[in-house]
């Protein structure tokens, strides 16, 4: 792909490497606005895009607009920039408090050297995702923590934030203090935007005590009913329950539950115990009545496990993945009424899409794979039960042969939510006037920003 | 709404003048008390319709000037909207409308076994509305959190006098984007909050109680720092100073050793085996640190006991001064014992009086300067001592507000934290949502000549109409 013309780069910009084609990676916060200040200079045919997995800036062509973001084949960026990796500390961003248990952080890090290096001081930043994300990519999105029956949503562990805005102006927000009141709550717009009005650049967040013991185990069940019922007594009866998380893909056998119990020694101790017990009083059987032993999952096997159920990170190209949400207590009934419909084939009744509840976080993730997808009778449907509830469908991905296919939920849910709209709308005008920073496809959609045109569809 | 329900004689509008925060004076121009989201969305239609500004009030027990017309205009009274909805024990939400006090929601949540975590001082007047605008903390909120973590959802009228429902009780809506944590907080300038869904907590238990006396300032800060780091999370950990104790001593007689220069009340919950283990690694964190005198209380009647110390606190200050101002910035909590020096320094050096009991677990400090309003050198003085305190703070890293709000008490401050650049980012924000400028005008942010015009090229309105002659008839 030929680059257009392009005002050069400002002889400012610190390159310390470049790989062909274009990819060059910066020496940090100070040439990223530098780069933005580049981006914004008019008529520079410029877009810069947070990759899904937000570990680079890429700038791409106005000629590569949003609608080519839901085209089969992304077109290669005509050139790339990324932060320094991991090994390259940034004196300047990174400090961490271990007495006031706050750690301030460049957003480039990923979970995992983050978490590694808390865990040294026998600290924790208590988000259970994917520890591949960079902070970058967590707070772009600010998923759902698997571990949200413990632990309380991303906005509240982010304590102050360094920001650019589209327009490369420059916010500090907030700091090394755990409650602020002190002007808008800035971290509640750049978190969970997908860094379309900004960058987060480093981050505050506080931190918690590693807990003293932690436990891991994967329950099965072919009887979504029986897991249902399992879960009711886990929570009443155990008190270490750190996360539980409920799924069902295509790949594996029934339904399967991961419960991570945390706490005082003894006490995980006991309710490990009191896990197991409570299975076997349900009458649920393993595929192969495997002992105890064989539940517990270890360490690096939770690892991958946590990577795999962070659905939300890097979502194949070729999906389709939404999120139900309403009152846990509504979802549960609604599980309840799928399994009634079919004991042995669970969902049957909306082309089976492979479903992940993490317990307490009032969704459900629900992903079709090509071949599968819903009809979308089956999305009004589900659509107009959920509303009942007070609840949604929210569209977090889609393949782009489907675009279509959605337009009339599409419709539906932006007839009420012309509003929501508007204010995007400024949003978008007030912090990146100059459309530099990348929209969401699936968000630029929802607001109308975006209609599928021809060469959009299959 | 009927006429009764809108105040226009100059005796009916001196009820409104001031908040909580007496020292700052704007009486309104007309109250009106709609009794509904669409009355509410009528007047704010109204208002857009004649160009008056508008400011929406609860009880009025805020501590920052918010609830304050201070360009005239409209007091929008919710305290008709007065109603829990409903309460959904199986997904532990409550609906309520704005104008329902704090207190009354929490007694109507008792017998499920619920309680709603956020618990400022206030909390018997306060209404939730009032609390979503301040994004209002508590003596809990240390472990349980602020407002803005236990509100869901809500209806709001936005400044075009339109209702809309912003997430829900599940917490989620379409867009995926956090209009509800962005409206909590905001001071009732991007619209009026009229009904809240609320998360609603489990009662604990077990709880125990503790008032721990210490002969010295520093043995009290560092036995706070030493419970943060270990890890252990109270569900209270609330500082009094020597004055405090002695003011307390005095008006209700709790027996803190004379010699007591700083008490801790700590609290613990949860399981009775969590309890118990909790209370073991406190009483080994606090030993270090010799405390003169350790009183603890298990059950209600105990801790009720306990907590008149602390809640009754700034009553007792009534015994020196009628009336008090008093400071909300929160510091690192590492620095507890030297800000409290610099802090009494200061008031030795302005010559005025003051009581320091503050929520330490969060570094909220709430420095109370008691003083006599119709002493104007005294004010002037107070003033001068407060200006001087918030420096001291920003200095050692902390912010001018953790639970009070800005306001228009704080608003000339803001400049004191915030660069130029980013008060002006921030005050983009006001335009998205209110960029006609009638909701609240003048709050938050310093005089417009420092950052009215933004790089966006967005211009933020000046000033707005009196209420013309007529105009609600």
């Amino acid at each position: 792909m030929s680059a257009p013309p392009l005002t050069p780069f400002p002889e400012t910009l610190t390159v310390i490497k470049t790989t062909w084609p274009n990819q060059v990676t910066l020496s940090g916060q100070a040439d990223f606005q530098t780069m933005l200040a580049w981006a914004n200079q008019p008529d520079q045919p410029t877009r810069i895009t947070l990759t899904p997995d937000a570990t680079a800036v890429v700038a791409l062509p106005s000629s590569n607009t949003i609608d080519s973001s839901f085209t089969d084949t992304q077109p290669a960026p005509d050139f790339a920039m990324s932060w320094p990796d991991d090994s390259a500390t940034d004196e300047t961003t990174w400090s961490l408090d271990v007495d006031d248990l706050i750690l301030t952080t460049p957003s480039y890090r990923t979970l995992e050297s983050i978490q590694t290096t808390l865990a040294e001081q026998k600290l924790s930043l208590p988000w259970s995702l994917s520890p591949q994300r960079t902070l970058l990519s967590a707070l772009g999105e600010s998923p759902v923590l698997l571990n949200t029956l413990s632990t309380k949503p991303i906005p509240y562990w982010v304590i102050g934030s360094h920001a650019i805005t589209g327009d490369g102006q420059q916010m500090q927000y907030g700091g090394r203090v755990v409650k602020n009141v002190t002007g808008y709550d800035m971290n509640r717009v750049w978190l969970g935007s997908y860094h379309q009005f900004a960058t987060i650049t480093s981050a505050t967040v506080r931190l918690v005590a590693m807990p003293e013991a932690s436990r891991s185990m994967l329950f099965y069940s072919a009887s979504l009913t029986d897991m249902l019922g399992l879960i009711k007594r886990l929570r009443q009866d155990l008190t270490t329950v750190e996360s539980m998380v409920m799924f069902h893909t295509k790949q594996t056998f029934g339904w399967k539950l991961l419960v991570t119990l945390s706490g005082i020694d003894s006490f995980v101790e006991t309710d490990a115990e009191l896990a197991a017990m409570l299975f076997r009083q349900l009458g649920l059987q393993t595929p192969e009545q495997e002992p105890l032993q064989q539940w517990r999952v270890q360490e690096s096997e939770l690892a991958i496990l946590t990577h795999q159920l962070d659905w939300s990170f890097q979502p194949p190209a070729e999906s389709l993945l939404m999120r139900a949400y309403a009152s846990d207590g509504h979802l549960w009934s609604w599980l309840l009424q799928q399994a009634e419909v079919s004991a042995t084939t669970p969902l049957a009744n909306f082309e089976s899409p492979e479903l992940c509840w993490v317990v307490g976080s009032n969704s459900v993730m629900l992903r079709w794979r090509a071949l599968q997808w819903p009809d979308v009778a089956t999305l009004m449907t589900m659509q107009h039960g959920l509303e009942q509830v007070q609840g949604g469908l929210q569209l977090l991905h889609a393949a782009p042969n489907l675009v279509h296919k959605l337009m009339l939920w599409v419709n539906h849910v932006q007839a009420v939510q012309s509003v929501f709209r508007q204010w995007w709308q400024r949003l978008k005008q007030a912090y990146d006037p100059n459309r530099v920073l990348w929209t969401p496809p699936t968000l630029g959609l929802m607001m109308g920003d975006w209609t599928p045109s021809e060469g959009a569809s299959s | 709404m009927g006429r009764s329900h809108v105040l226009r004689k100059p005796e009916e509008l001196m009820t409104y003048e001031c908040d909580g925060c007496v020292l700052v004076k704007h009486p309104p121009q007309l109250v009106v008390n709609p009794a509904n989201t669409q009355q509410v969305a009528d007047v704010v239609s109204v208002c857009l319709d004649f160009n008056v500004p508008y400011v929406a009030r609860g009880a009025g027990t805020g501590l920052s000037g918010g609830a304050l017309p201070s360009q005239g205009g409209v007091i929008i009274g919710l305290a008709r909207l007065n109603h829990i909805l409903s309460i959904d024990v199986e997904n532990r939400v409550a609906r309520c409308e704005a104008g329902v006090v704090n207190a009354w929601l929490n007694k109507a949540c008792e017998p499920y076994g619920l309680f709603y975590a956020p618990d400022p001082s206030s909390q018997a007047a306060c209404t939730i509305g009032g609390n979503v605008a301040e994004n209002a903390g508590g003596i809990h909120c240390f472990k349980y959190g602020v407002t803005v973590d236990h509100c869901l959802g809500a209806t709001m009228v936005t400044t075009e006098g339109r209702v809309v429902k912003l997430a829900g009780p599940s917490g989620f809506g379409a867009t995926g984007l956090d209009w509800m944590g962005l409206m909590v907080g905001s001071e009732g300038t991007f619209g009026i909050v009229t009904e809240i869904d609320v998360r609603l907590t489990p009662i604990p238990a077990d709880i125990v109680t503790y008032l721990v006396a210490f002969s010295k300032v520093a043995q009290a800060t560092e036995t706070v720092e030493a419970i943060i780091s270990s890890g252990l999370v109270p569900a209270a950990l609330e500082f009094m100073d020597a004055f405090t104790v002695k003011a307390v001593n005095e008006a209700f007689d709790v027996g803190f050793p004379a010699k007591a220069k700083a008490v801790l009340l700590i609290e613990l919950d949860g399981t009775a085996e969590q309890v118990a283990h909790d209370d073991k690694r406190l009483k080994a964190l606090m030993k270090p640190f010799k405390p003169l005198q350790i009183q603890s209380g298990r059950d209600s009647e105990e801790r009720q006991r306990l907590w008149k110390a602390r809640k009754g606190a700034v009553a007792a200050y009534g015994r020196y001064q009628p009336a008090f101002y008093l400071h909300d910035c929160v510091i690192p909590r590492q620095k507890l014992t030297e800000v409290l020096e610099a802090i009494n320094a200061i008031g030795k050096e302005y010559d005025v009086l003051i009581g320091n009991v503050f929520h330490a677990g969060d570094g909220n400090l709430h420095p109370n300067m008691l003083l006599d309003p119709n002493d104007a050198d005294m004010v002037s003085r107070v003033m001068a001592a407060g200006k001087a305190m918030l420096q001291v703070c920003l200095d050692a890293g902390g912010v001018l507000s953790g639970e009070h709000g800005i306001g228009l008490e704080k608003s000339e401050f803001m400049a004191l934290q915030y660069s130029e650049e980013s008060l002006a980012v921030m005050q983009r924000l006001k335009w998205v949502f209110d960029p006609v400028g009638l909701a609240n005008p003048l709050k938050i942010f310093p005089t417009r000549s420092h950052c009215g015009e933004t790089n966006a090229g967005i211009t933020l309105p000046e000033k707005h109409v009196a209420i013309g002659q007529g105009a609600w008839i």
